[in-house]
């Protein structure tokens, strides 16, 4: 078995293994917190724990330097893998050319102008308002804190 | 020294990989919110950024499309989502999904994880079926739930809530790993667990696939997506040069029919895979990067 094949399943095995031990840990977190929540009798108590999540994480760092050490013989070696299609061979298919025609520029610039509109109206109607409001607040619903 | 010059002539950055590397360093350009765990309040905020980028990340400058996209819906009832809508139409006649391509922080994170030296999965008819799913995703989860959400005056951001791994990455985990924020670990439950999990199973998905939440999942490439025949920039094909060989679509590592379709995210790669030389990058007329006499390494995207 050459270096390359032993890299390439080493970075395998081992991005499966993280991504399973992440998921594990999660989980473990959660129904490990709730489970004593529910034996404490107390709602109130959350299920992690700032201590709890850095445990985790410290059980989890030997396979993460594995991890990343795997990555780091990879790139040195100069097996980091490019994007690919599939093989050459297969049917023909005539491109779809896609000129720049008047009607093509003349849609673009009534689109634009509806645009600019939308734009304008959003401005006059409060929207950019909202957004600014909206953007300014820490969403805890959206990254999952809520 | 020579060893090394060589090394870096073949791993240098493409032009691409730049402006992705650019794009998400400007998105997320206020330094200081790392620092103090806080994110950024200022005016610049009111702006949409182009490309994925939680708003909630202690770095961002800019809001997000998507988030702010749902959260117009949501309060349509009250007021028509004219602003947002605008936002998206100009980014979309101009750049289409030259945005994904070029310009996304979680485009470029995909593509990073899918250089890691595993086996690959090739696209098929499953992967181009898979690739409707975004649609779906979009018009559930980004449009009708928060409108129904909105007649019963309750916002509820559903693409954000319960999928976006941009969120959960860039807002949770960067707002977290600050001590600052250990007073919010009290508020992880059910929903951060299920989040953080989709999170690990899309990354370690696109390990294997790519750009896997690109062509399955997201929202924001759906609608760029729709842009696609009318936007001002984009790769281009000159069909009086075509002459029909195939080789741009079977080269092409996403699941097109026809280069510069509703799924290219215009990477480039196979300006330098055809062999007529008819396909370039374009601004209009404008050719932004045409065929290469030596294409790279076979004609890889990098």
């Amino acid at each position: 078995m050459n270096k390359t094949r032993i890299i390439r399943a080493s970075v395998t095995v081992l991005t499966l293994a993280l991504a399973v031990a992440l998921i594990a840990s999660a989980l473990a977190l959660y129904l490990g917190g709730s489970a004593r929540r529910e034996a404490a009798n107390t709602h109130a108590a959350p299920p992690f724990t700032r201590e709890d999540a850095a445990q985790a994480l410290r059980r989890l760092a030997p396979l993460g330097l594995a991890w990343l050490a795997t990555l780091l013989a990879a790139a040195l070696t100069g097996i980091l893998t490019p994007a690919r299609g599939n093989a050459p061979g297969g049917k023909r298919v005539r491109m779809r050319g896609q000129e720049e025609t008047k009607k093509r520029a003349a849609l673009r610039a009534g689109l634009y102008g509806l645009a600019a509109l939308l734009v304008a109206l959003g401005v006059l109607n409060g929207g950019l308002n909202d957004v600014l409001v909206k953007a300014i607040n820490i969403c805890t619903e959206c990254i999952g804190l809520g | 020294m020579d060893k090394i010059r060589a090394w870096w002539r073949r791993h240098r950055p493409t032009a691409r990989r730049l402006a992705q590397l650019y794009a998400a360093v400007l998105y997320n350009a206020h330094i200081r919110g790392f620092i103090e765990g806080k994110i950024y309040t200022g005016p610049a905020k009111a702006v949409c950024a182009p490309g994925l980028n939680c708003y909630s990340c202690p770095g961002a400058i800019a809001a997000c499309p998507l988030g702010a996209l749902q959260n117009a819906v949501a309060a349509s009832a009250s007021r028509p989502a004219f602003y947002v809508v605008g936002m998206l139409m100009l980014f979309g006649l101009t750049l289409g999904r030259v945005i994904c391509g070029w310009l996304c922080p979680v485009g470029l994170i995909q593509e990073l994880l899918h250089r890691l030296p595993t086996p690959k999965l090739k696209k098929s008819r499953l992967t181009r079926a898979l690739s409707g799913l975004k649609y779906a995703v979009l018009a559930v989860f980004a449009l009708l739930i928060p409108l129904i959400y909105a007649a019963r005056r309750t916002p509820l951001p559903a693409f954000c809530k319960y999928i976006c791994p941009a969120g959960t990455l860039e807002g949770a985990v960067g707002l977290l790993s600050n001590p600052v924020n250990a007073d919010k670990f009290s508020m992880l439950g059910g929903l951060f667990t299920g989040k953080f999990v989709i999170m690990v199973a899309i990354f370690a998905a696109c390990v294997f696939v790519y750009r896997a939440f690109c062509r399955f999942l997201c929202p924001l490439g759906a609608i760029y997506g729709l842009f696609a025949r009318i936007a001002l920039m984009g790769v281009r094909v000159d069909e009086a040069s075509c002459t029909g060989c195939g080789a741009c679509a079977r080269a092409c590592p996403v699941d097109i029919r026809h280069v510069g379709d509703h799924e290219c995210v215009h990477c480039g790669l196979c300006i330098d895979v055809c062999p007529e030389k008819a396909i370039s990058l374009k601004a209009g007329r404008v050719v932004l990067k045409g065929p290469e006499i030596a294409g790279r390494e076979g004609g890889v995207a990098k």
